[in-house]
């Protein structure tokens, strides 16, 4: 089991490498345990020793994340009334209104940025973690990867957490306003969501799918 | 697509965000009916309300994520892309690049509360929220800012100039 996280020697030079954040070139070198080799013009850390560990706990935390993400999706986030009567809300009632009224890509940006974008990246960080921590080779591992990068800044569920709490203080000035459970399922969605941004370690899955070639 | 070309399209999506940043702030982003009294908020209008009904600190995040975050956003990709190839402050450049992308999404959060104030404002004449253009104009503005700060590179800021003669 590779518990090492080090970059592959990409250079045909040998001995040199290059920082994965501002491509400037490093002297490699070997490493003691509990040592490692920063970038010398940006601070990068570029080689460091990682437990396997890691990424158990990204795909944990995506696990939860995704497992949240159903009853955040499916209960109402809060019900606001005026003169007895009544409005459920949920994420989707949002996109569905914004949609009636005319505003479809305003719709469509709050689908995508609140459902679909957490969805497919949770799923495509957990299908990665997966691989590599039950050290199977699975297949569009990849892929998935990729998908993973490319939805990281397009996943807002945090942001759409505390929009929801300056909802409810908005709403209370015209009516009625009372807390669903659905959003302390955003809540716990939104910090296992930026718990699995900060445990998964793309450098170790990128080299781990490189190696598996 | 090349380094040179991401640089380009960057410097057209900053330009593209400081024009549509003019109709997203002096449109409305929504109108309030309540009773009768219909009532029209900029994104501006919006934090004042919220000020004045007492509510600092909602208030502050608010103005924050969607008047604060975007002018800084504006500001400092047109400083980054307009030092790009030049050897002038490159370690704080990057250090405002990588903030720059932590801080991006806030902005997000005004067009999540219209979305959740349009929905729960469906009681027919009694209370009633709809949007308003400015609205699309301010999605539009963080869709190019996120895109430009996205595909700006970190390692780019470190590059030297493309020779005029390729």
């Amino acid at each position: 089991m590779k518990s090492e996280c080090n970059l592959p020697d990409n250079s045909s030079e040998g001995g040199w490498i290059h920082c994965p954040r501002c491509y400037a070139s490093l002297r490699d070198r070997v490493l003691g345990s509990h040592e490692y080799l920063c970038c010398g013009r940006c601070g990068e850390q570029v080689k460091s020793l990682r437990p396997g560990r890691t990424m158990i706990a990204a795909w944990a935390f995506a696990m939860a994340a995704l497992v949240t993400f159903i009853p955040a999706n499916l209960n109402p986030i809060l019900i606001f009334s005026v003169a007895g009567n009544s409005q459920e809300n949920l994420i989707i009632t949002g996109v569905r209104a914004l949609w009636m009224q005319g505003f479809q890509p305003l719709g469509a940006l709050v689908f995508f940025s609140a459902i679909l974008a957490p969805f497919f990246y949770l799923a495509s960080v957990s299908y990665v973690s997966a691989s590599w921590t039950l050290q199977l080779r699975l297949p569009f591992a990849g892929a998935a990867l990729r998908l993973a990068e490319a939805l990281e800044s397009w996943n807002l569920l945090p942001v759409f957490a505390i929009a929801c709490m300056v909802s409810v203080v908005k709403l209370r000035t015209l009516g009625t306003v009372s807390w669903e459970p659905g959003s302390l399922w955003i809540l716990a969605t939104a910090v296992f969501t930026m718990l699995t941004i900060q445990c998964f370690d793309r450098k170790c899955a990128e080299l781990y799918l490189e190696g598996g070639k | 697509m090349t380094d040179h070309l991401k640089v380009k399209l960057s410097r057209a999506l900053t330009a593209a965000g400081i024009i549509l940043y003019v109709p997203a702030n002096f449109l409305p982003v929504m109108t309030i009916t309540l009773t009768g009294q219909v009532e029209s908020l900029t994104v501006m209008g919006g934090v004042v309300e919220l000020y004045e009904t007492g509510l600092v600190p909602v208030a502050a995040v608010v103005f924050l994520a969607s008047v604060v975050v975007p002018i800084v956003k504006l500001v400092s990709l047109s400083w980054l892309l307009g030092l790009h190839g030049s050897e002038v402050n490159q370690s704080r450049r990057m250090k405002v690049h990588l903030f720059l992308i932590r801080i991006g999404t806030w902005a997000m959060v005004d067009i999540f509360l219209l979305s959740i104030l349009v929905a729960v404002g469906q009681l027919g004449i009694l209370a009633s929220v709809q949007a308003e253009a400015g609205a699309l104009f301010f999605a539009a503005m963080i869709i190019c800012t996120l895109y430009a700060a996205d595909i700006y590179k970190t390692h780019m800021i470190w590059q030297q100039p493309m020779p005029s003669s390729t």
